[in-house]
C-alpha cells in the first residue's frame, strides 16, 4: 500500500507550454445536489409555464410539450456551452464541466454528454450514471466518458487571510517552493489553531528556528513567512 | 498515529472535495472495505430472516434501524488502511464484538436520527469518546463538516432509493417477455416471495451505498481535523526538518568553502577563518563542532575590532545557541587509527573543484585536438580529395533541376556541364540537366508551348508535330529514352551514348540560330 501515491482527487493536466494544471475532480455528492437544484429550477419554470399556457387550451398544451422537450434536452447544453460550463445548479456548488484536458467544454462535447443522460438514466433514476461515477477514475458518468469531459470544482478553498504586520526575517536556509508554502500556510492558518498546537508545530522546525521554543518559535516562523511573502526585513 | 504513513494527500479541501476523497478511499480499498461490510451485514441479513420468520416486511426496517452498527466494520478498516495497514477478514471478525458493543444502545436510540451520523461516528469509534466529552469534541469539530455531513446523508438516502428502483428496473429489463410480469408486479409486496425479493433488492442497494456513505463521512471528519490541527503542515514540517537535518551539514560545508555571506552561523565561521593564524586554525579543527563554535566565539570576543566583539555577543544570545553536546560511551576499538589531520586551507574544497574543472577541460581540449587532426588527415587521402573535387564540379553547374517553368534559354555550356556530372558519377542528374535544358530550349528558342505538366511522351509528340526537323526529333527521342531509362528504371545508357548526347546537345539547342536540317 505504501508504495502507492497518496490518495487524492486531483487530475494533473500538462499544457503544451509545459505547465501542469491541477484539476480538482468533483464527485457524486456535490453533483447530485447540483442536479437537484437544476431540477428544481427546470421544473419550477415548466410548472409556471404550464399554468400560463393552460389558458390557451389544447394549443397551449402543445406549446408546453415543445417547451418541455427543449428544456429537457437543451437546458444543460446551453448553460454548459455559454455559461462557463456550469448550469445554475453547478454554479451554486462551484462546479464546472471541462474537457478531460482542462479546456472549456464546446458544443459537440456538451451535446454528447447531455444526450447520453438518457443512457445514464437507465435502468431507472440514473442507476448506471451513479455506478459509473462511483467506479470511474475521474467520477465520470457514461455521458462524460463518451464526450471526454469531466466535472471539476472551480472555486478554490477559502482564501487565506492576510498576516498581521510584524518582523520579517529571511529563513537561514534556502527552501523549496513547497516548503515555503508550508511556512506561509502555517503563518496564515495560525488563527485557526490553538496556541499550544502552533508551538508544537513550530518546535518541529528546530533546524530553522535554531531550537527556539514556544511562542518565540511561532513568531520566528511567522517572520520567515512575512519575508517569503515579500515584506522587507 | 503516524502522520508520515498516511495514505491520503493532506491539503485544505472544501467539504465537497472531502466527500469525493471518501469515494476515492472506498475505490482504493474496495476489497477490504466490502469484506468488512459483508462480515457483519450478510450474516445479520440472514439471521433477521430466521428471527422474523413470516414477518418479512419487518426485516428492511430492522436492517435500516441497525445501520449505525453496520457502519462500524467498514470504518474500522478505513481507519487502519489510512495508516498503511488493512486488516483482513479474520481480524475484522475478532474485533467485531468490541466494535459493536461500544455505545451501541445510544447509537440505536438517541442518536439514531442524528442527521450527521457518518460524521460523528469516527469520534465515537476511533477516538472512543462518550458523553459530555464527545459532545464537546463534536462542537469543536464544528459546523462546516457537520453541515456537509447532513447533506451527505440526504444525498445517500436518495441514492439508495434510486438504486433500489434501478435494480428492480434492471431485473425487469432482463426478464424475457414470455414471462408475463409487469414492472409493477416486481414492486408487489403482498406475497411472501414478493416481500423476500424486495428485501434482497433493498439489501443490495444498501450495500452499494453504505460503505461510500461511511467513507465520505470519515473523509469529512479527516478534513476537519486536518484543518483544525494542521496535519498537512505537521507532515510538511516533519519532512522539512528531516531534509534540513540531512542537508544541513553539507550545506554548511559548502557555504564555508564558497565564503557566502549573510546567513546565520556558517558565514561567521568563514569570516573568522580568514583572520586566524594557521596554527590556531589547526587547533580549532581538531575540536568537535560545538567546541569549534565556542572557540570561535572566544576568538571573536578577544579581537580588537568592535564589529567582531558585537558579533560574539550576538552569537551568545540564547536564540543562537543551537549547540548541544551529547556524550556516550563506545568501544575504543571502534575508533579508527588516528592520522594526524593534514592542514586544510579553508579554500580546500574550492581548490579541489577548480582542479576537477580544469582537468575535465584539459581532457576535452585533447579530445577536440585529436578529432581535428583525424579529420585533417582524412581530408588529404586520395579518396576524400576525389569526392571533394567531384562535389565542387557539381556545385558549379547552374542546375535546371526542380524548375517548372522554362522562361530562360539554356546556356551553351550545358552539354559540357552534363558531361561533367556524368563523369562525377551522377548519370541521373546529368541526363536530367540535359533533358530539362532541351525543354527550356524548345520553349524559348523554338517557341513550343511546353507546359509544366506535360509528360515525356507529350513533349515528344509536340516536337514531332510542331517542328519539321527530323534531326532534332531523332536526337530528342534518343535523349528522352535515355532519360526515362535512367530516371525510372535506374538503367543509365552506355557511356558512349551519353557522351554523344552531351556532345550533340549544343548543336540542336544551344546557339541562337539553331541549325535546322
Amino acid at each position: 500500500m505504501s508504495n502507492l501515491a497518496p490518495l487524492d482527487t486531483i487530475r494533473h493536466v500538462e499544457t503544451p507550454e509545459g505547465i501542469t494544471l491541477s484539476l480538482r475532480v468533483a464527485g457524486p455528492v456535490a453533483r447530485a445536489l447540483a442536479w437537484g437544484v437544476d431540477s428544481l429550477i427546470k421544473y419550477g419554470v415548466l410548472w409556471g409555464l404550464l399554468m400560463v399556457l393552460m389558458l390557451l387550451g389544447g394549443a397551449g398544451l402543445g406549446l408546453w410539450l415543445v417547451a418541455l422537450f427543449l428544456t429537457e434536452w437543451f437546458y444543460p447544453v446551453l448553460f454548459e456551452v455559454y455559461a462557463d460550463g456550469a448550469t445554475p445548479g453547478k454554479k451554486v456548488f462551484g462546479l464546472q464541466v471541462v474537457h478531460a484536458n482542462g479546456t472549456s467544454v464546446d458544443w459537440p462535447a456538451a451535446l454528447i454528454r447531455n444526450l447520453l443522460r438518457a443512457v445514464d438514466f437507465l435502468p431507472a433514476f440514473h442507476g448506471f450514471g451513479v455506478v459509473a461515477m462511483l467506479v470511474s477514475r475521474d467520477f465520470q458518468r457514461l455521458g462524460d466518458l463518451a464526450a471526454g469531459t469531466m466535472v471539476i470544482h472551480r472555486q478554490p478553498p477559502a482564501p487565506s487571510p492576510a498576516l498581521p504586520p510584524g518582523l520579517a526575517l529571511p529563513p537561514p536556509w534556502p527552501l523549496t517552493p513547497t516548503e515555503q508554502q508550508w511556512l506561509i500556510g502555517f503563518a496564515e492558518r495560525g488563527p485557526t489553531l490553538n496556541p499550544e498546537r502552533q508551538a508544537e508545530l513550530a518546535e518541529l522546525l528546530a533546524g530553522l528556528t535554531g531550537g527556539l521554543r514556544g511562542i518565540v518559535a511561532v513568531e520566528r516562523l511567522r517572520a520567515y513567512a512575512r519575508w517569503l511573502l515579500g515584506e522587507q526585513p | 498515529m503516524r502522520l508520515d504513513a498516511i495514505a491520503v494527500e493532506l491539503r485544505p479541501r472544501t467539504a465537497w472535495e472531502a466527500t469525493d476523497l471518501g469515494v476515492a478511499m472506498v475505490r482504493r480499498w474496495f476489497g477490504p472495505v466490502y469484506r468488512a461490510w459483508f462480515v457483519l451485514a450478510l450474516p445479520l441479513f440472514l439471521l433477521l430472516h430466521l428471527l422474523c420468520w413470516g414477518n418479512w416486511w419487518l426485516i428492511p426496517w430492522l436492517l435500516w434501524w441497525l445501520k449505525p452498527l453496520l457502519d462500524r466494520p467498514p470504518l474500522y478498516v478505513l481507519g487502519h488502511a489510512l495508516f498503511g495497514e488493512s486488516p483482513d477478514r479474520r481480524q475484522c471478525r475478532r474485533e467485531l464484538p468490541g466494535l459493536l458493543r461500544r455505545q451501541a444502545l445510544a447509537a440505536l436510540t438517541l442518536r439514531r436520527f442524528d442527521p450527521a451520523r457518518s460524521f460523528s461516528l469516527p469520534v465515537t469509534q476511533l477516538e472512543g469518546l462518550s458523553g459530555q466529552v464527545r459532545r464537546q469534541r463534536l462542537r469543536d469539530l464544528g459546523r462546516p463538516g457537520r453541515g456537509a455531513a447532513i447533506w451527505l446523508t440526504v444525498v445517500c438516502a436518495h441514492l439508495e432509493i434510486a438504486l433500489d428502483f434501478a435494480l428492480i428496473a434492471l431485473a425487469w429489463m432482463l426478464i424475457p417477455e414470455f414471462v408475463a410480469l409487469e414492472f409493477f408486479d416486481l414492486l408487489d409486496d403482498s406475497g411472501a416471495w414478493g416481500q423476500l425479493w424486495l428485501n434482497v433488492v433493498g439489501f443490495c442497494g444498501m450495500s452499494l451505498v453504505e460503505p461510500f456513505y461511511v467513507a465520505a463521512g470519515f473523509a469529512l471528519y479527516l478534513d476537519r481535523r486536518t484543518g483544525l490541527e494542521a496535519w498537512d503542515l505537521e507532515l510538511g514540517f516533519r519532512r522539512l526538518a528531516a531534509r534540513l537535518a540531512r542537508t544541513g551539514r553539507a550545506a554548511a560545508a559548502m557555504l564555508l568553502a564558497l565564503g557566502l555571506g549573510g546567513l546565520a552561523v556558517a558565514p561567521v565561521e568563514g569570516f573568522a577563518a580568514e583572520t586566524s593564524s594557521p596554527a590556531e586554525e589547526r587547533a580549532i579543527i581538531n575540536l568537535s563542532v560545538c567546541e569549534q563554535r565556542r572557540a570561535r566565539e572566544a576568538q571573536l570576543a578577544g579581537s580588537n575590532s568592535p564589529v567582531k566583539r558585537t558579533l560574539a555577543e550576538t552569537l551568545r544570545e540564547p536564540e543562537l545557541q543551537a549547540c548541544e553536546i551529547l556524550e556516550r560511551w563506545r568501544f575504543r576499538d571502534d575508533d579508527p587509527p588516528k592520522e594526524p589531520p593534514r592542514p586544510r586551507s579553508p579554500n580546500h574544497d574550492l581548490a579541489r573543484w577548480f582542479a576537477v574543472v580544469i582537468e575535465y577541460a584539459l581532457w576535452f581540449a585533447l579530445g577536440v585536438f585529436g578529432a581535428v587532426a583525424a579529420w585533417w588527415l582524412w581530408r588529404w587521402t586520395p579518396r576524400a580529395r576525389e569526392s571533394r573535387q567531384r562535389r565542387a564540379a557539381v556545385a558549379k553547374i547552374p542546375l535546371l533541376l526542380g524548375r517548372n517553368e522554362f522562361t530562360e534559354p539554356p546556356g551553351a555550356g550545358l552539354g559540357a556541364d552534363a558531361w561533367r556530372l556524368w563523369a562525377a558519377g551522377q548519370p541521373r542528374e546529368a541526363l536530367g540537366v540535359l533533358y530539362r535544358g532541351s525543354l527550356a530550349g524548345l520553349a524559348t528558342r523554338h517557341g513550343l508551348p511546353v507546359s509544366a505538366s506535360a509528360t515525356e511522351d507529350e513533349c515528344l509528340r509536340l516536337v514531332a508535330v510542331g517542328l519539321a526537323d527530323p534531326g532534332l526529333l531523332g536526337f530528342f527521342r534518343r535523349l528522352t529514352h535515355a532519360w526515362q531509362a535512367t530516371a525510372y528504371a535506374h538503367r543509365p545508357p552506355d557511356e558512349v551514348i551519353a557522351r554523344t548526347l552531351c556532345e550533340e546537345w549544343p548543336r540542336h539547342f544551344a546557339a541562337a540560330g539553331a541549325p535546322s536540317a
